[in-house]
């Protein structure tokens, strides 16, 4: 099937949740030139809960600030308006599918952990390997699997056999999805950004993940996505229902240019990172 | 002399090299003895590893292997190649595997 047939069919699905008001208001403040700080700290503070983990997530670990950012406009300050409107995106992506049942097979919670793992994962090696855009990394790692989650929302029953043949057979998510669906999550996830009016990197990430046998990325994020979700899973953090791992593609490693030694460090940030952020992300 | 991973270094361990951050400039000279702030700022700088006197990784990870019982070290090694794909040839996925054993261990040990 082609992304634009996939495209037809993902607009047509009724239980997409919209993106909350306050994000879309931020993306229409943030294109004028004349936004004021002031008037993104406002809009974000309409939602107290979004404001809340704003600024714990400005507090955690990972940006490290010796201080305490204590309001919203100095987080905004200190960390410019794209990274806040990842965060708020990122803070809210949980609550717009809460309560939607997804079949009995499918376990939302270890799914849901599993994204912020291959998050986790995949921004500690985008910062590893210098690349500008370790919190858009982020965000893509954490809607990786999104359209696993939009096709188990609306085929519960279907999806559940999808889980089933993989826990069965031990044959890879993606596979089984196109026997059953003839579609995958990654097609699915990539319509679903596109019709979420995401950047094109975070559709390109969602789309590419999987990096199958033989393909060769060109772009250091998906690569970082894909071994993100390969780590986060050895390390058994969370699951999106795979029986196996898969490889790691040696040309993705390759083009972040990590030594092997820098591994452990990487792998033992991302076990330290994920509880926190779980407790944040959960909250 | 050889070269362990920052998080096997201890306190007291000799230098054995110059440690250098990605570009090149030497942030601990050869021959100090590490104290407990050294190893917390090359973990701040994002620095993998360091060569030191009269260690090695063999020898360290065998070390560690007699504190924990063939048992735990049997059960982690089951679950975690039901879960592998086979390494042979792969020098990440080996490194992935190596480093997620050890972590499993230490979680064993520390629970």
């Amino acid at each position: 099937m082609n992304a634009k047939e996939i495209e037809r069919i993902v607009s047509s699905l009724d239980k997409i949740p919209t993106l909350p008001v306050i994000y879309s208001k931020l993306g229409k403040l943030l294109q004028s030139p004349d936004t004021t700080i002031a008037a993104v700290s406002n809009i974000i503070s309409e939602d107290q809960v979004i404001a809340a983990k704003v600024l714990k997530f400005v507090n955690s670990a990972f940006y490290g600030f010796p201080q305490r950012v204590g309001s919203l406009q100095r987080a905004i300050v200190i960390l410019g308006f794209n990274t806040i409107k990842n965060l708020v995106f990122a803070t809210s992506v949980f609550d717009m599918f809460r309560g939607m049942e997804t079949g009995n097979a499918f376990d939302k919670k270890k799914f849901w952990k599993h994204c912020i793992g291959c998050a986790v994962a995949s921004r500690v090696l985008a910062e590893a390997a210098d690349l500008r855009n370790p919190e858009e990394v982020f965000t893509g790692g954490l809607l990786h699997d999104i359209g696993k989650l939009v096709v188990a929302v609306h085929y519960p029953e279907k999806y559940s056999n999808v889980v089933n043949e993989v826990q069965r057979t031990g044959t890879p998510m993606v596979e089984a999805e196109r026997k059953i669906f003839s579609y995958d999550h990654c097609q699915v996830g990539s319509a679903l950004a596109v019709q979420w009016r995401f950047p094109p990197d975070t559709a390109l990430m969602i789309g590419s993940h999987h990096l199958a046998d033989g393909a060769v990325p060109t772009r250091k994020d998906i690569a970082a996505v894909h071994i993100g979700n390969i780590l986060c899973m050895a390390l058994g953090l969370g699951s999106g229902g795979e029986k196996k791992l898969a490889n790691v593609n040696p040309k993705a490693w390759e083009l972040l240019g990590l030594s092997l030694s820098s591994l452990e460090l990487i792998m033992d940030k991302t076990v330290k990172l994920y509880g926190e952020n779980t407790e944040i992300l959960e909250m | 002399m050889g070269i362990l991973n920052i998080n096997d270094l201890k306190e007291g361990m000799t230098l054995a090299a110059d440690v250098k951050n990605k570009h090149g400039n030497i942030m601990i000279k050869q021959g100090m003895s590490l104290t407990e702030k050294h190893i917390m700022l090359l973990k701040a700088w994002g620095i993998a590893e360091a060569d030191v006197e009269g260690f090695n990784r063999e020898q360290l990870h065998q070390e560690e292997m007699k504190t924990v019982s063939p048992e735990v070290i049997e059960a982690i090694e089951k679950e975690l190649s039901d879960f592998f794909p086979p390494l042979e040839g792969s020098e990440i996925m080996s490194e992935i595997y190596r480093i997620t054993k050890k972590l499993k261990i230490k979680q064993v040990m520390e629970s």
